[in-house]
């Protein structure tokens, strides 16, 4: 049996996160990867509270906006690890004992977590940086959004299983086949 | 179901509508109640952490499963028996609840549950042993050890007389204290609810 891959998705509270994080829950789903999230509290235990709650309203969007892919196979439930410290410094550190397949960055936090990028792309598996939201897109968060923020994402030294994982994803075909009808001659 | 008729939606309202797949008001709904299961999750656990994994468990659980919600309570209490089973199983698993008088009845996989009044009764006296333990836990420390010892372990009162190096009469004393401080915050906690009576000992305590 081989071992789930694991995915790691760093957060703030203070910045938008539950696109992001939706979207690292539905990597995971379709990958059958377990997802840690990472993120650093400045006042420990009192603030503790106040992340937990939050982690728990960012999955409710995850369930709102990304019915399907849910309700086709198994739960993706979140493992949080909560540091204390600066979230740049805490994160490298905990990527070098808790190694992870792939960092998932929300455009968000890429601007946080610039200056120790190389850094984090060398401590993992590999890096997805998520792209900024398309101005003006109401569009609610889909399949077709996934594939669509992976297209437009940065990816630094992926796993070569990554690609071939996602293959297997009967969706991406569905996301495709819009271009063969588009460019039909 | 327009933004604003989300928020004037009853919770029953809200669960008609998630199931013709209205996502927003399951958004609403989710959000009404997570805090609330966090918490619930919080009183037998003591331990956020493990209070996060038990909620974001149970939350899933029910709302993946919300077409088996049939009305015949209001959501908020089938929402509260499925958070209440899964930290009682959770628990058990992890040998952390051992009430044994009760346990084999009360304790189901939610598998298991079927919704009929037999199963209700027992939901019931789950509910209550749930409870008697997440009071017992919040009781300070000696008293709660106390009561573990005599009614958990069952020890006699000439033991108990021996490991705490104080007499029988002083034994039989604060047992008959602690039972009656028990007593009182078990009513207290069918009247008001549990979750506000851990608020006050909490606030209590750390006053």
């Amino acid at each position: 049996m081989s071992v789930p891959k694991t995915l790691l998705y760093p957060f703030s509270i203070d910045h938008p996160y539950f696109e992001g994080y939706a979207w690292a829950c539905e990597l995971a789903q379709r990958m059958k990867a377990r997802l840690q999230v990472f993120t650093t509290s400045p006042v420990q235990p009192v603030a503790t509270r106040s992340v937990y709650h939050s982690l728990l309203e960012a999955h409710g969007y995850y369930m709102e906006h990304y019915p399907h892919t849910r309700a086709q196979s198994s739960e993706v439930l979140a493992e949080p690890h909560i540091a204390a410290g600066e979230l740049e410094i805490e994160l490298v550190s905990h990527l070098k004992t808790n190694p992870v397949d792939i960092v998932i960055i929300d455009p968000f936090m890429s601007a946080t977590l610039a200056q120790e990028l190389s850094e984090i792309i060398r401590q993992s598996g590999g890096v997805i940086v998520l792209p900024p939201e398309k101005g003006g897109s109401s569009t609610p968060p889909s399949s077709e959004k996934f594939y669509d923020d992976l297209r437009r994402a940065r990816l630094y030294k992926l796993p070569s299983n990554f690609f071939f994982t996602l293959g297997k994803d009967h969706s991406a075909f569905n996301y495709l086949r819009k271009f063969f009808q588009k460019n039909r001659f | 179901m327009s933004i604003r008729s989300l928020s004037a939606a009853s919770d029953e309202e809200l669960v008609t509508a998630i199931r013709q797949e209205d996502r927003p008001a399951l958004g609403e709904l989710y959000n009404r109640y997570y805090k609330k299961v966090f918490n619930k999750c919080f009183s037998f656990t003591k331990k956020q952490e493990e209070a996060f994994d038990l909620a974001q468990e149970s939350l899933m659980k029910a709302f993946d499963n919300i077409h088996s919600f049939k009305g015949e309570s209001s959501f908020s209490t089938w929402l509260y028996t499925i958070t209440h089973r899964h930290c009682l199983a959770t628990l058990k698993k992890n040998g952390r609840f051992q009430f044994h008088s009760l346990e084999e009845n009360t304790v189901r996989d939610d598998d298991q549950y079927d919704g009929s009044p037999a199963a209700e009764e027992n939901s019931e006296r789950a509910e209550q042993e749930l409870i008697m333990y997440s009071l017992i836990n919040a009781l300070p420390e000696k008293e709660r050890s106390l009561l573990n010892l005599k009614y958990l372990q069952g020890e006699s009162v000439e033991n108990l007389q021996a490991q705490l190096n104080i007499s029988g009469s002083a034994v039989k004393m604060r047992l008959k204290r602690s039972r009656e401080k028990l007593n009182m915050l078990y009513a207290l906690s069918i009247t008001y609810g549990l979750e506000q009576v851990l608020e006050q000992i909490e606030l209590f305590t750390m006053g």
